[in-house]
């Protein structure tokens, strides 16, 4: 795919976070593109880079933490080197970003529609009374049942579900080209978060907008996203269609995260022992020069902890994995071709 | 009628019975009526799961079954035998019935102490008892092998632990009382995949070896339709229905329970 197709694009990209006085890394060499109008998962477990690939992508690195190797690419611009005042004309416009927790995110001295009506005001140039009325559409459709009463209220006094909805909120009042959300429903009830992520699918089919949704929940990968990007260690191991995640995941790793998750079992039927995954995620500074996951993976062979596993194209997945090679792949790729 | 139908007619009586619990705050708006005339049986051996979104009142109903929050209305019956609604009033052989793990079991651990303390505690408090000949104390160290976790543990500290460590000691915790029914409040919600799998499959052992009920109280319904033989959807303090857990998944009777389900799986 050309560098012209995608919105976003990051290549090589190692984070590295300070760890007793040494600079460890926390991302390795991690390739990610998403084209207008897409969802790219990021799923992982907690430690994996997922949240820190997404500031990363947002030029929100903590102090400390640095974008050690790599570019990113917002738009066709190199953003790598970009400054806090560069970001802040890309973002919001260009990007928007919703984050786990909305508290750090919100002021908390200004009202809600305060603040919604500034970031409005940021980008576009409207009548107060304008963006007032803009300001009550955001919160009516991100389900904020009293949009009037909220835009008076301040963010502690407001719920955690109601803190992430106006987050949300602000984040797409700029009608941003790319979202950026970090487990933007995980603090959501089931039928809220089913009503944001519709709306978001709405305005991804009426802006173009793509979104990079990273989670650790592959049910919600699985109903909304179109592409999934599993890490682990700090790697992707894994890139493919959503469709195909859940029946044709390659990877070790994908596969027994599958397998762990709870499943309806049948009637009168004893429950089955879910799949557990043995042993833990090596921290960062614990690597070896092979496969991060060769210590808990069941195919693991004697390469698998000398070399990293170069990436392998399975179809239309991308795999990196030493026993996804050879023959295993082979059928795969003749039918998908 | 088939032998199994015939022979779920039997009727075994309820680890726990409810019968119309009401339960109401004051807060700044005026009264929050949070469970209102709720009633509900766990059955020995079984996993009830109690299913509603936040503010369905099922926290609080798992706080009042606790003693922890006061009733204002209903009874409350173990194996039959009603008991007092605060825990205060409850004997200790009441209070031994019940045990409960939360979502951050170890927001509840003073984190200056070691884990041995932590589970001493219970055991000091709950686990011996003098006047009940034949019942034995259990020792923290059982209490970790009962989790699936080593001795060694016991000289840690919890903030040395992982979140699915400090889960084990939750539920250790807990079953420092050798409880009947164990409440489980949120207890995988916030654990990763592969260590909730961990977790439940714990408690799928701890049910199966020793007849334990389980009050699974959560929001997420791929766990219900894994763990639950039977399912209670709650909402705005209410129960709506109550079945077994294939008939509540493939035909609810309500039009809420449907919307869960369609949000949730």
């Amino acid at each position: 795919m050309s560098t012209q197709d995608n919105v976003l694009r990051a290549s090589g990209v190692t984070i590295t976070v300070p760890m007793a006085g040494r600079d460890v890394a926390a991302v390795r060499a991690l390739d990610l593109h998403l084209s207008p109008g897409e969802t790219l998962a990021i799923v992982g477990e907690s430690g994996c880079g997922k949240s820190l690939t997404a500031m990363a992508l947002a030029g929100l690195l903590p102090d400390g933490v640095k974008l050690s190797e790599g570019q990113i690419e917002l738009l066709g611009e190199d953003v790598t080197d970009f400054t806090e005042a560069n970001w802040r004309h890309r973002r919001s416009r260009q990007l928007g970003v919703v984050f786990q927790d909305p508290m750090s995110a919100l002021n908390p001295v200004l009202t809600i529609g305060e603040q919604i009506i500034e970031a409005i005001h940021a980008h576009q140039k409207v009548s107060q009374r304008h963006a007032l009325d803009e300001a009550i559409s955001l919160l009516e459709r991100v389900k904020i049942p009293q949009p009037q009463q909220c835009l008076l209220s301040y963010p502690h006094q407001l719920s955690g579900g109601m803190r992430q909805r106006v987050m949300i909120a602000i984040a797409i009042a700029n009608k941003p080209r790319i979202l950026i959300a970090d487990e933007p429903t995980t603090a959501l009830d089931a039928t809220v978060q089913a009503d944001i992520l519709r709306l978001l699918k709405a305005l991804q089919r009426d802006s173009g907008m793509a979104l990079v949704l990273i989670t650790h929940d592959l049910q919600l990968v699985a109903r909304w996203a179109d592409r999934v990007a599993v890490m682990y260690a700090g790697k992707i191991v894994e890139e493919r269609p959503v469709a195909s995640l859940l029946d044709e995941a390659e990877h070790p790793y994908s596969q027994a995260l599958i397998a762990a998750r709870p499943h309806r079992r049948p009637q009168h039927a004893p429950r089955q022992r879910l799949a557990e995954i043995p042993g833990r995620v090596p921290a960062p500074g614990e690597l070896g020069p092979g496969c991060a996951y060769a210590g808990r993976c069941d195919s693991a062979s004697a390469e698998c902890l000398k070399k990293a596993p170069a990436m392998h194209v399975i179809g239309s997945a991308r795999v990196w994995c030493h026993a996804r090679t050879g023959n295993l792949g082979h059928e795969k790729l003749e039918r998908v071709a | 009628m088939t032998p199994r139908d015939a022979i779920s007619e039997l009727s075994v009586p309820p680890v726990l019975a409810v019968e119309d619990l009401h339960v109401s705050f004051s807060a700044r708006h005026g009264q929050v009526h949070a469970v209102q005339g709720v009633s509900l049986e766990v059955r020995p051996g079984e996993v009830l799961a109690v299913v509603g979104e936040s503010g369905s009142g099922k926290s609080t109903l798992a706080r009042a079954l606790m003693g922890m929050v006061p009733v204002s209305r209903g009874r409350l019956l173990f194996n039959e035998a009603p008991i007092a609604f605060s825990a205060a009033k409850r004997s200790l052989l009441q209070r031994r019935l019940l045990g409960m793990v939360f979502q951050d079991s170890s927001a509840a651990f003073n984190p200056r102490f070691t884990i041995e303390r932590i589970l001493r505690e219970p055991i000091e408090l709950l686990g011996a008892d003098e006047a009940n000949a034949g019942h034995r104390a259990v020792s923290p160290a059982e209490l970790l092998e009962s989790v699936g976790l080593a001795a060694g543990v016991l000289h840690r500290r919890p903030h040395e632990l992982s979140g699915g460590q400090r889960q084990r000691v939750g539920i250790a915790r807990a079953l420092a009382a050798q409880p009947q029914l164990l409440i489980c409040d949120e207890a995988v919600s916030a654990l990763d995949v592969s260590v909730q799998a961990q977790i439940l499959n714990l408690l799928i052992e701890l049910q199966t070896e020793r007849g334990l009920s389980l009050l699974f109280i959560t929001h997420d319904l791929s766990v219900v339709s894994y763990m639950a033989d039977r399912i209670a959807v709650m909402y705005r303090g209410q129960l709506l229905e109550t079945g077994e857990v294939h008939q509540i998944l493939d035909h609810p009777a309500h039009a809420y329970t449907q919307r869960l389900i369609d949000a949730g799986l």
